[in-house]
């Protein structure tokens, strides 16, 4: 069973007026992938800072392994190099005086380690990020993807108890950029390092990691695994931020047994929605009738055409009506902008379409993909 | 949001005991050496022996002749220097960074090897040209008009002032400009232009208030300069009885018995004008940050059509009297068996050349300059760079302070601090073994040349990404380790830069150390200056010809490692 291997508890770092990063709490697991995703600004670097002791916090404490390394209370601080975290860093920092195997080597000596030893350990690493033979260059000699790899096995040659990345794929084209993740996904399998890794790209984050904190303004919103944050968001922040939604204006017309809701939608088409199962009213405490809310669903969960043989369907129910206002080809598919009264609905077409803009597309809602939300 | 983040300064998060230890000892010794002088000068200034504090001193230098002749003759100098000398430098500056003159390269390079040339033997150049009995301009003017006497006379205020203009006045405005108006953001000028504003308003609307704050820090920057001079005004100076501040503490000590008193206050009256100086250029200068913009777009170069060769021959030929003219009658002169006279029977000779070499004063000198050079050096290659590695990297409390320390000797004339250094050596039992020795000489020198060695360093630092030294901090580098496997290698090319430039500065230097120098320290530069004094021009020139290719030839070693200067936003 995997422990806790990293703690922070109330974590502050304060810049003037700002708290780039605001009584923060995470726990991060022995061995997993760990995520912190947000918007730009929102302290990410900032907490990777903390946990590496490049930045000292204002308050709270952190711990690893259960000992702290940083504690406002106790004033305890352990300086970065000592203690033992690997880190690539959003430019590399490959240090541009020295070859590839000087800096890979780097923390071994900086550690006291000599002779063979440091030969053997480096090519090792070499050999784990598939860099054989690159031994002698030197280090600004290298491609982006290269220089990623160099940086990735200097980070863990000496076995750090964690490995962090501060968004290392946003230098590098789209297609290096998927193939580094997958890399960096096996690697971390192979080896079982505890990953913290720092990124503004949900794509990266829900493909790469076990568990994603999300952040704004300092804190951590919501934490869970990928599948939890975007199937189950807690905020509309994070569901507008993870992937695209749909919003509908609405109010409540009945709640029925088993907290099923009956949801009249605003404007012209007057049509009952009927929303399943508790779960789904992710910020409706307490629905009762009357109550102005938002439906919400993700665009690929909108099935075109009529509900007929639908599980939970019946008498039209949450079926729609609109005109298209925009079509834009994506290559592998369509994105239809759908106007239905104030409310704009998007959803994805297969190609060939047989649409036009101005026609009429009829749709359907599955109750089960659908969310209520407070106004 | 991007131009924001990149304005944080990100600093060293651990502040260990015996960094902090460390970065105090730096302060102590860099206040020290800086302050201490200065503090002492102020002090002594109103110490009246046997009787405490008084004015005394204030007082008798108020009484001595000439006294406010000077101070009234170095404002005049200084205030007609930079009316001329602006204008003159501007159009240099323009000419060469906007427009399409043919071989500004060449031309620049020149300018270049003028801003490091030493003052001394290019003001002996001059005075072979222009002395009124011997001058070679002279006596050609005197055949050709068939006058009796020389109409030009170096020894007089508008000799000084060609002398000025003619050295470092104009070609400091221009090295320090140039790159300036070369690298400002050309896009300001062309979103002017797109907007439908013609060149000229362009010029007067957005370039001129662009370029401001960094003309304001020229101007003060060679006003201080002008403090600075010593040399020409005490070889030109004194046949005619004309006397600046510096000259005249020179000439207080000098005299039997030496007047301390005064000649420390006027010392510290000459300190008192230039705070407001001081002031305003480090107000400016921290403003600046926030005006000036960086840009990748060069701007299209003005086409000067038909003013292009003349505007070439223009800027070529002063530059060419800015180095090579003087320079050329100097090593003339070398070789001449009596300077001037041609039509001595046979007037060439190599025998100053073999005398100077064979003189044993001679070659302690050359050895003396050649320690102050390696000295000075040394010293700046151990010490600058923690310096601005405090300064740029640590988040030390005090490091404004060491900051404002490393850039106040730029401001300080090296006369006034010569003074302190004086005083500081003979009047405490514990220095005063040092008198004498080179090691006072590479002090002195090595203050002056400070400001621009840590300023160096300091943009490198900057511009070094702070994530090549946070990584060897991940990877379990101390600081030590890291200042000394990270920062020093990647800096070893600015180094050799700055230690090269201290060399220069310190091999040139007649100012900072006229008043410490004794026969058995005395380097080449001040033989120089003793030799001219003397009347012996053909031996003086020897020894300028030697100093100039000591210090140019180490210049040109410095540009192959990258020396830039100039103002940069
Ligand atoms: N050294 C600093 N001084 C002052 N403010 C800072 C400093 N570093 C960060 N900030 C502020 O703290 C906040 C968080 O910054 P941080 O760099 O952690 O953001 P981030 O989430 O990493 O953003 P990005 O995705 O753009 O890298 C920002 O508002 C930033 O302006
Ligand atoms: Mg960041």
């Amino acid at each position: 069973m995997a422990g806790t291997i990293l703690q922070l508890c109330q974590i502050s770092r304060i810049f003037g007026s700002t708290r780039a990063v605001d009584r923060l709490n995470l726990e991060i697991q022995e061995g997993e992938i760990f995520t912190l995703l947000g918007p730009s600004g929102c302290g990410k670097s900032t907490t990777l800072r903390l946990i590496t002791g490049l930045e000292r916090p204002d308050e709270g404490e952190i711990y690893l392994r259960g000992k702290a390394v940083a504690s406002v209370s106790q004033g305890v601080f352990i300086p970065t190099h000592k203690r033992n975290m690997g880190m690539v860093f959003q430019s590399y920092a490959i240090w541009p005086h020295l070859t590839v195997f000087e800096n890979v080597a780097y923390p071994l000596r900086a550690h006291g380690v000599r002779g063979a030893e440091v030969k053997e350990r480096v090519s090792k690493a070499l050999a784990l990020v598939n860099l054989q033979g690159f031994e002698d260059r030197p280090g600004p000699l290298l491609s982006g993807g290269q220089q990623q790899r160099v940086a990735l096995a200097r980070a863990m040659i000496y076995e750090p108890d964690i490995l962090l990345l501060d968004e290392p794929f946003s230098s590098l084209d789209a297609k290096l950029r998927d193939q580094m993740r997958v890399e960096l996904k096996q690697l971390q399998r192979r080896v079982g390092i505890t990953v913290l890794f720092v990124t503004h790209d949900q794509v990266e984050a829900l493909s790469l990691s076990d568990r994603i904190a999300v952040m704004e303004s300092g804190r951590a919103v919501q934490v869970g695994s990928p599948q939890q944050l975007y199937e189950r968001p807690e905020k509309p922040f994070i569901r507008d931020f993870l992937g695209k939604s749909v919003v509908l204006h609405g109010r409540i017309a009945r709640v029925g047994p088993e907290n099923q809701l009956e949801v009249v939608l605003a404007g012209k088409p007057q049509r009952t929605f009927l929303i399943h199962s508790n779960r789904n009213v992710a910020s409706v405490s307490q629905p009762s009738a009357g109550q102005r809310v938002f439906l919400s669903i993700r665009p690929e969960d909108i099935i075109v055409g009529q509900s007929g043989g639908q599980p939970g369907a019946g008498e039209n129910r949450n079926e729609m009506e609109g005109t298209i206002a925009a079509l834009q080809f994506q290559g592998d598919r369509y994105e239809c902008h759908v106007q239905v009264g104030e409310d704009r609905v998007v959803l994805y077409y297969p190609r060939p379409s047989p649409y036009r803009v101005g026609q009429t597309i009829r749709f359907y809602l599955p109750a089960t993909a659908l969310s209520v939300w407070t106004q | 949001m991007d131009t924001i983040k990149r304005g944080f300064a990100i600093r060293l998060p651990f502040r260990l005991e015996t960094q902090g230890l460390l970065c105090t000892a730096v302060l102590g010794a860099v206040g020290f050496v800086v302050l201490y002088p200065l503090l002492l000068l102020i002090l002594n200034s109103f110490r009246v022996p046997g009787a405490g504090y008084g004015l005394d001193h204030w007082a008798a230098a108020l009484r001595e002749p000439g006294m406010l002749t000077a101070v009234f003759n170095t404002a005049k100098l200084t205030l007609l220097l930079q009316a001329i000398s602006f204008p003159v430098a501007m159009l240099i500056v323009w000419l060469l960074a906007r427009t399409d003159i043919p071989g500004k390269n060449w031309i620049e390079f020149l300018f270049w090897i003028a801003f490091f040339a030493p003052s001394l033997p290019i003001v002996l150049g001059w005075i072979l040209l222009l002395d009124p009995d011997f001058g070679i301009l002279n006596q050609v003017l005197k055949q050709v008009f068939s006058l009796e006497t020389g109409p030009l006379n170096i020894y007089s205020f508008w000799g000084i002032l060609w002398v000025h203009l003619a050295t470092k006045s104009v070609v400091v405005k221009v090295i320090l400009l140039t790159p300036f108006l070369r690298n400002m953001d050309a896009s300001l000028e062309e979103a002017s232009r797109v907007a439908g504003v013609g060149p000229l308003r362009t010029l007067a609307r957005i370039v001129v208030p662009v370029m401001a704050p960094a003309i304001m820090v020229v101007m003060l920057m060679s006003v201080i300069h002008l403090l600075e001079t010593f040399e020409i005004e005490q070889v030109l100076g004194p046949p005619f009885n004309f006397y600046v501040y510096s000259t005249m503490i020179f000439r207080l000590l000098q005299i039997e018995p030496p007047q301390y008193g005064a000649a420390t206050a006027l010392a510290v009256m000459i300190l008192v004008a230039m705070v407001p100086l001081i002031l305003l250029q480090q107000n400016i200068s921290r403003s600046r940050r926030y005006t000036t913009v960086t840009g990748q777009y060069k701007a299209q170069r003005f086409a000067l059509g038909r003013w292009k060769w003349p505007a070439f021959a223009l800027v070529l030929g002063l530059g060419f009297f800015f180095t090579l003219l003087p320079v050329v009658f100097l090593g003339l002169a070398t070789f001449m068996r009596l300077f001037g006279f041609f039509d001595l029977p046979d007037p060439w000779t190599i025998s100053h050349w073999s005398r100077v070499l064979s003189d044993s004063i001679f070659l302690r000198s050359l050895k003396n300059s050649l320690l102050l050079g390696a000295g000075a050096t040394l010293l700046a290659v151990l010490c600058y760079p923690l310096i601005a590695y405090i300064v740029v990297r640590t988040r030390y409390r005090a490091r404004a302070i060491l900051d404002f320390l490393s850039w106040l000797p730029i401001a300080i004339p090296g006369m006034i601090l010569g003074l302190g250094f004086l005083e500081l050596f003979l009047g405490s039992p514990v220095f005063r073994p040092l008198y004498g020795s080179i090691f006072v000489l590479i002090l002195a020198t090595s203050i002056s040349s400070m400001t621009l060695g840590v300023q160096l360093l300091k943009s490198n630092l900057l511009q070094l990404g702070q994530e090549l030294e946070e990584a060897s901090w991940v990877a379990g580098g101390s600081w030590a380790y890291t200042f000394r496997r990270v920062i020093l290698p990647i800096l070893a090319p600015v180094m050799i830069t700055v230690g090269l430039v201290a060399f220069i500065a310190a091999t040139r230097n007649v100012a900072g150390i006229a008043l410490l120098v004794t026969s058995q320290n005395r380097p080449l530069a001040m033989l120089q200056l003793d030799y001219m004094v003397d009347g012996r021009y053909e031996a003086a020139a020897v020894v300028g010809v030697i100093v100039m290719l000591l210090t140019c030839g180490v210049a040109l070693l410095a540009r192959l490692f990258g020396l830039k200067l100039g103002i940069r936003n």
